[in-house]
């Protein structure tokens, strides 16, 4: 991987979109990408996030991220305004099984030390304090987030 | 002396028999006089179609059965991606009739029928494309973004997008689904249905009041339809579907769907559900096939392992 990418084992099995999951992407290519957002495609059935990778030989990788549909990203807070052109994020997610720069997203944080879900309303924690915990703008910390996000099985 | 025991004793029967018993919710009318059942009617509610065989016809589950499925749920959610909880309900299972929560054998015809789609494999599901990614006929109705169809668009707990809402207007009844942003708007004014060649996905619905009740029955289906929620089984042209809709409360919908199917089902079969009012639910569009990118990843990904088993039979000596 020429990308600032990296594959990790994953213990769980993710679940649904309208579509099957498991066919679309691959359950043992658990991915932590580290980007930019260009653009938020605010579609269905999923909305898309695209950010650019850059790649340790200078170059840039266009990702998609797929999450859930805009109309529970919308129900739980979520605006167009959260993932501004230009944001730095780091994004945990699934392979696609096609082998294209397409991932699914479950987990995102950002280097101001937000932290978003892109899943839904998890059960126990209002989507409001997911989108609003702050972590910490600290550099150290947003390194350490990334190592976390590594061993995160949460999704 | 025993006179008057004998008539205090009738007369404590006769007010016992009169007694008032719990009045039966009267809805608000609407201004032209029908039951007013207008409102928004999410189905934010974990009930699942069929109960476990062993549960009989128990058709309440203890309080632990109850938090068991509200655990399970919740797991699905945490574990998962893209998709809502809803609360699990102590209804043992949507299917009420027959008695058992479970759905009545399919015909031997129509076992045969069904083994025979796609080479053996049946009816295609939401999970059908993980086996096989031919084509789109892999796909069920909901995955190409059609359809749920009837019952699949009424049926509660969706992964996500579970909003309905109800309209009315003189002479009509109007069914809206956020899912695949269906609506179906049926006449109530007597009207008889549409010509039998004349044959769609959520079929042709016509309604009348039985008292508070709104009963819209629904005929001239699309032949083969793999419905969500029973999608194991490619319905014929003889489904008929009669619902019941009934505002028991100012803030629940009473919502029973009996399936009749000959060509399936040697007997019909009911499910039932109460609907909870949600007025600050919003109803967003779900333009399905707008950004569908997940049939042709799936199809891509599908030919990419294809290659990779080819390359692996090709480096074998």
């Amino acid at each position: 991987m020429r990308s600032k990418l990296l594959l990790v084992m994953a213990a769980t099995v993710p679940a649904w979109a309208h579509h099957s999951f498991a066919a679309q992407f691959d359950q043992n290519k658990v991915v932590i990408l580290q980007g930019t957002v260009t653009k938020m495609e605010w579609v269905n059935p999923h909305a898309f996030i695209h950010i650019a990778v850059k790649n340790p030989d200078g170059t840039v990788s266009n990702w998609a991220i797929e999450g859930n549909t805009p109309n529970s990203l919308l129900r739980v807070g979520i605006t167009k305004n959260a993932l501004a052109e230009g944001t730095e994020i780091a994004v945990r997610g699934y392979m696609s099984k096609s082998g294209e720069n397409i991932a699914s997203g479950s987990s995102i944080i950002f280097k101001s030390g937000k932290k978003l879900s892109l899943g839904s309303e998890h059960s126990g924690v209002s989507h409001q304090e997911a989108v609003l915990e702050w972590i910490s703008s600290d550099e150290d910390l947003w390194k350490r987030q990334i190592e976390a996000l590594k061993l995160d099985h949460s999704d | 002396m025993k006179r008057y025991l004998f008539l205090a004793l009738f007369a404590a029967v006769i007010a016992a028999a009169q007694a008032p018993k719990p009045k039966a919710f009267v809805p608000p009318k609407t201004p032209w006089g029908d039951p007013d059942l207008q409102g928004l009617w999410p189905g934010s509610v974990n009930i699942p179609l069929q109960r476990p065989e062993n549960m009989g016809d128990r058709d309440v589950l203890t309080e632990q059965e109850v938090k068991a499925r509200d655990t399970a749920s919740k797991q699905r959610v945490a574990t998962g991606t893209w998709i809502e909880y809803y609360p699990a309900s102590s209804q043992a299972s949507l299917v009420v009739d027959p008695k058992n929560g479970r759905l009545p054998p399919m015909t031997a015809e129509a076992e045969a029928r069904n083994k025979a789609v796609r080479g053996g494999l049946g009816p295609p599901t939401l999970s059908s494309p993980e086996e096989r990614a031919d084509s789109v006929e892999d796909f069920d109705l909901w995955g190409r973004c059609i359809t749920k169809g009837l019952i699949g668009s009424m049926l509660p707990g969706n992964l996500y997008n579970k909003g309905n809402r109800i309209i009315q207007a003189p002479g009509l009844f109007v069914i809206q689904n956020e899912m695949v942003h269906e609506t179906r708007i049926v006449p109530t004014d007597g009207s008889p249905h549409r010509g039998k060649d004349i044959r769609t996905y959520m079929g042709d619905g016509r309604g009348h009041w039985e008292g508070n009740t709104m009963v819209v029955e629904t005929t001239n289906f699309v032949k083969d339809i793999a419905m969500n929620g029973i999608n194991f089984a490619l319905l014929t042209d003889r489904l008929k579907i009669v619902e019941k809709f009934t505002r028991i409360a100012p803030d629940k919908l009473s919502y029973d769907a009996t399936v009749e199917d000959p060509g399936t089902w040697a007997t019909p079969w009911t499910m039932h559900v109460t609907f909870p009012l949600d007025p600050t639910y919003e109803l967003f569009e779900y333009a399905c096939h707008e950004a569908n990118y997940g049939m042709a990843d799936i199809l891509k990904g599908a030919r990419k392992e294809e290659e990779r088993q080819a390359e692996q039979r090709r480096s074998k000596p």
